[in-house]
């Protein structure tokens, strides 16, 4: 039973970043109605920065969330405004911004094989190594507060959304972008910003990941599949369904570990996804 | 020529490479209301959207007290309180209909003075006050048109112009509707460019009209004028 317990507390951490990196893709497709090829790398990247940071200035990866996350967004906002965009001019025809994306992801895997090496590279935080014991589990510390973050940010985000300015135009945007422009909102500002947000998050991501995995240039692939399942189990452009469909993935991952043996763990979660995609479609043909 | 409040000067628009407007010119005056009519197709869309910088323009001119508003930013437009209320409503439907309204307050006056437009909307529209807090998505048509005239209100216009407002709306709604943009026009002194296809309702609030065939004005004057005019009897009065 405690070891149960425990796989499901591994889970729930692990499901945490899954969450967060599913909520930052679901978010620029749902306000943009682009598929984001290099989410993941996004979140390498937002590794690597705070990789530097440490190694550099010795910042512990918890610090360095805030600059790691305002240098993914201004990243991110540079990247729409510049490269994004100008894909999206045909407005009917998406592929093109697929591709961009795709070949985004290669060059940035790539030049951060050229500057880091493919070498596995860590960095420590004030929490590492310190586990945490509730009664019969112990979650290691580092982890812990990632997912603390996670709530933190997903909250924050949620507040942004539905109070202030900013998120009531990146709503709008989202919903009627004619609407939009014809009521004064920039929507080209409106989706460099969104995509700045969603770069960010990824970093955030990124950052809290440094504290307890380590950063390689092909980091990224992992966890873009996974925001991939989890935005697709969660329903495209749904905050809450990624926020829950993550924690999900994160809780089959580790108790399927415990079951049927880790080296299964990949197996599990796409044949589980794969089960989730056939009954989302049965159900979706019956209602319809 | 003396230049009017608002006027278009023989502007020329493209969609690619089909000339859709030519040689277009029309003005309203302060306070005024014109119709564009015409039949689908015809350019009357393209007009508006021309004038709310939406569409770029070939060549030609929009002048507006006096300045050229060609080549400026759609939020320019805006800013300037040349707004339009869009063919379709494009209402946000998953927002409440206060925050619809509150997203159309763009310029620095309009937030400023965001409170009491609201509450002279709602003194227009009662109902809308009853649905403040009600997702936009979930209202019906003729709801969402109170909203989508209010939402252009909220940028406190000078020159507001409305593509089809009374597209699959009831009679009476529309009626409503025309009550208060003729009341808005006398009382405030907005000027109106009103795009319609129901030519007979048009011609009853506006005080001149152009119409429009293949993006070219065929025929203008004043509304009295249109409504003896043999052929626009015979083309879109029916009789």
């Amino acid at each position: 039973m405690s070891t149960f317990l425990q796989a499901g507390a591994n889970g729930l951490m692990v499901g945490g970043i899954y969450a967060l990196i599913g909520v930052s893709l679901t978010l620029i497709f749902g306000v943009m109605k682009i598929i984001n090829f290099c989410q993941g790398e996004l979140l390498m990247l937002g590794m690597y920065t705070s990789f530097v940071l440490y190694d550099q200035f010795g910042l512990d990866p918890f610090l360095a969330i805030p600059i790691v996350a305002i240098f993914m967004f201004i990243f991110g906002a540079l990247l729409q405004f510049t490269l994004i965009t100008r894909s999206l001019k045909d407005e009917d025809d998406d592929t093109n911004v697929l591709f961009l994306t795709v070949g985004l992801g290669i060059l940035f895997q790539n030049l951060a094989l050229l500057y880091f090496k493919s070498d596995y590279r860590t960095a420590s935080s004030i929490f590492s190594d310190k586990i945490v014991s509730l009664g019969v589990i112990t979650v290691s510390l580092p982890k812990l507060v990632s997912f603390i973050l996670l709530i933190i940010v997903t909250a924050l985000m949620f507040l942004l959304l539905k109070y202030t300015n900013i998120g009531k135009q990146i709503r709008a945007t989202s919903q009627n972008k004619i609407g939009a422009e014809v009521s004064g909102i920039k929507t080209k500002s409106i989706y460099a910003a969104t995509y700045g947000l969603g770069a960010a998050i990824a970093g955030i991501t990124g950052a809290c990941l440094m504290s307890f995995y380590y950063v390689f240039p092909s980091v990224g692939e992992i966890y873009g599949t996974r925001s991939f399942i989890v935005v697709t189990m969660g329903g495209l452009g749904s905050v809450v369904g990624a926020l829950v469909s993550g924690i999900v993935l994160g809780l089959m991952e580790t108790i399927g570990a415990v079951v049927v043996g880790s080296s299964f763990k990949d197996t599990i979660v796409f044949l589980t996804f794969i089960c989730i995609l056939v009954v989302k479609q049965r159900l979706k043909t019956k209602r319809g | 020529m003396t230049q009017k409040y608002f006027q278009v000067d023989r502007i020329n628009v493209c969609y690619g490479d089909i000339q859709v407007l030519w040689d277009t010119e029309f003005y309203v005056d302060k306070g005024e209301i014109i119709a564009i009519v015409g039949s689908n197709g015809a350019g009357k869309s393209t007009i508006v959207k021309t004038c709310a910088g939406l569409i770029g323009i070939k060549s030609g001119s929009i002048y507006y007290n006096g300045a050229e508003l060609a080549g400026k930013t759609s939020r320019q437009f805006i800013d300037l309180g040349v707004i339009l209320v869009p063919e379709g409503r494009q209402l946000f439907p998953n927002m409440t209909v206060y925050e619809n309204l509150e997203i159309g307050a763009s310029s620095k006056e309009a937030k400023a003075k965001k409170k009491e437009t609201v509450e002279k909307i709602f003194e227009w529209f009662p109902i809308l006050k009853e649905r403040k807090n009600q997702q936009a998505g979930t209202l019906s048509g003729g709801e969402q048109q109170m909203v989508a005239f209010s939402r252009g209100m909220m940028g406190l216009p000078k020159l507001l112009m409305m593509d089809e407002p009374s597209l699959g709306l009831a009679p009476n709604i529309v009626d409503n509707i025309f009550l208060i943009t003729k009341k808005i026009a006398k009382e405030e002194g907005i000027s109106i460019v009103l795009v319609e296809q129901d030519v007979r309702k048009a011609l009853r609030i506006a005080n001149r009209a152009y119409v429009l065939e293949n993006g070219v004005v065929r025929i203008t004057g004043t509304a009295s004028e249109l409504l003896s005019n043999a052929e626009v009897k015979k083309a879109y009065l029916g009789f």
